[in-house]
């Protein structure tokens, strides 16, 4: 059961804190995207975050304070990620308090990363280049965060916040948190910041250029979304690396909960999705999960077995079938045929078929877009 | 689920200036174009990025206001690596000769590589022209209404309406298109980089002096999402 403005009412939670970060690097030790960040506070409260350093926009060369060449993307998302935790740290945990508007600390971080990105661009001795575009930038990177709490007491129903939960999603760029409940799936909490302004369909096509990101020559906005729900649910954080090279939105719902009905433990379920998402990636990928409230893997996985299960019938084995021939096709035959074009257009139409059935709900708490 | 990672397909135009002027260079711009689109598959398949379908066209342009010479060729999309040996055919037949005092018609040229073909098909799909040019470009509406006989029919009256064939969605994707100008601050080079969208310009005669790291900085915007 899910809400963007009462807190609901709420079964009390299990105890078991559930998380999964996961880290791909798609050439060692060079990875663009930070590792992400999964800080916990309670049964139900903690921060998760990822980090995508823009690889196109930042390939520029800078020396790091440990004197290190690296480039801008890489550092301006480890920069993103340790100006967040020092920032929630400052403003949750020695304050012992959750975020009770989530405007204000999406206006404090902005603040705060402006000024950390300000600091790095004054020390870091690249000389200026000759290069003049748009498309680059000086230490660019997305970040996406979901911040979860119990509601403040005042807004609680007596007796009932034990299971209600409080999220607030912070975000710039095109990375995304995520809200995955067993009865209604996958729902993004951000929207995209993409010129096209398209939709999470049309930029799997599209791979329009950022409207938004941090980076320290342009200014940038830190967007927030904040609702409630009960648990238990999942909640996370992922870089494009992660959706962004699966036929449709709905094969990443069905890549996680498959992953996870394999799984045995959250120690197999992690590696199981990372060895998937490995096999599809054309990027670095990172991801934070934390599952909200099971008493245990088990509970957790025969929460969602109906939804897998029905995910995969209603917006993924046509596609996947229709892929599998696809593939033998070109193995048997490599140069394109009337066959192989007649299976893409068939694949086409399956892939806008299964999203124009999949949109309402996934879409149920995205925030409106921006005039 | 199927393991079927998402497949680009790439176009890239290349825009060459084949005016007399640009005959201590040329020999680096033709290089330079055979060696653009292996640089950029290389560097996709760094980032991991699987080229399903890659084509090449080229526009080799002069000045259709300087008579008695032939003022702009163009070949069709080639599609590589199987037509390989005609498209390094088609740019090493590149001449530079003629086009008379500088400007000339790399507007033109820029229209019609706009105009291309585009492919249509593609899970992603990535446009880019590529421009090299020592000159600065004749306005659109030069002699409007007594146009060269040879002049390509079609073309925008201005340089207002070349901006909208580029920031519109009539002949290239908003999300895809990229340019890369390798021009003299001159115009329209300038005004393009400073007002265009999706566009990289890197200041000097057809690409003189373009460091090894600023060429890689230029293929990562190409080449990545950003």
């Amino acid at each position: 059961m899910i809400a963007q403005t009462e807190p609901p009412k709420c079964q009390t939670p299990g105890d078991a804190a559930t998380a999964v970060l996961l880290y791909i690097e798609q050439k060692t030790n060079a990875g663009e995207d930070a590792e992400p960040t999964g800080i916990s506070t309670g049964p139900i409260s903690g921060l998760l975050a990822v980090y995508d350093g823009m690889g196109g926009a930042g390939s520029a060369i800078v020396r790091t304070p440990e004197g290190e060449l690296k480039t801008g993307a890489y550092c301006a998302a480890r920069l993103a990620k340790q100006t967040l935790e020092a920032h929630y740290a400052r403003y949750v945990v020695e304050a012992v308090a959750p975020i009770a508007n989530g405007q204000a600390f999406a206006a404090s971080l902005r603040d705060e990363l402006s000024r950390a990105f300000a600091m790095r661009a004054e020390e870091t001795d690249r000389e200026p280049s000759k290069i003049r575009s748009s498309l680059i930038r000086r230490l660019p990177t997305t970040l996406a965060a979901v911040a979860f709490d119990a509601p403040p007491p005042e807004t609680s129903i007596a007796g009932e916040a034990g299971g209600s939960c409080q999220f607030h999603a912070f975000w710039a760029g095109d990375s995304r948190a995520y809200l995955l409940d067993p009865a209604t799936g996958l729902h993004q909490l951000t929207r995209d910041d993409v010129k096209s302004r398209g939709d999470a369909f049309e930029n799997l096509i599209e791979d329009s250029p950022l409207s938004n990101c941090i980076s320290a020559d342009q200014p940038f906005s830190i967007h927030c979304n904040s609702g409630s729900a009960c648990a238990p649910f999942i909640l996370l954080a992922a870089t494009d690396g992660c959706f962004g090279f699966l036929s449709t939105p709905a094969h990443f719902e069905y890549l996680l909960l498959d992953t996870l009905f394999a799984a045995s433990n959250l120690e197999e379920w992690n590696h199981l999705l990372t060895d998937r998402l490995r096999g599809v990636t054309g990027d670095d990928a990172t991801l934070a999960l934390r599952a909200i409230g099971w008493h245990g893997f088990g509970a957790l996985k025969d929460a969602f077995s109906k939804r897998c299960a029905l995910v995969y019938e209603t917006y993924v084995r046509e596609i996947d079938e229709i892929e599998t021939k696809l593939r033998a096709l070109h193995t048997n035959q490599p140069e394109a045929t009337t066959d192989q074009e007649s299976l893409r257009e068939q694949r086409r139409n399956l892939r806008a078929q299964s999203w124009i059935s999949y949109r309402a709900a996934y879409e149920r708490l995205i925030p409106p877009s921006l005039p | 689920m199927e393991q079927q990672g998402i497949k680009y397909s790439v176009d890239i135009v290349l825009c060459i200036d084949a005016t007399g002027s640009m005959s201590p260079i040329i020999d680096e711009v033709k290089s330079g174009a055979l060696r653009f689109y292996e640089d950029l598959n290389k560097q996709m398949e760094e980032k991991s990025k699987s080229i399903d379908t890659l084509r090449l066209r080229v526009i080799a342009f002069r000045d259709y206001y300087v008579e008695g010479e032939e003022p702009l060729r163009q070949s069709a999309f080639y599609t590589l690596p199987q037509q390989k040996d005609e498209f390094s055919a088609f740019v090493r037949g590149i001449e530079a000769d003629g086009g008379g005092d500088e400007p000339e018609n790399g507007l033109e040229a820029l229209a019609l590589a706009i105009k291309s073909e585009w492919a249509k098909t593609g899970d992603k799909r990535r446009h880019v022209i590529v421009m090299w040019t020592d000159a600065s470009a004749h306005p659109l509406e030069k002699n409007s209404g007594i146009k060269p006989p040879t002049y390509p029919q079609g073309l925008p009256q201005n340089f207002d309406e070349l901006t909208d064939m580029w920031e519109g969605q009539s002949y290239i994707n908003r999300s895809s298109k990229r340019l890369v100008i390798y021009s003299p601050d001159s115009y329209a080079w300038t005004d393009i980089a400073n007002n265009w969208e999706n566009v990289v310009h890197y200041p000097s005669k057809a690409g003189k002096g373009l460091s090894e790291v600023d060429y890689q900085e230029i293929l990562s915007a190409i080449a990545n999402s950003v």
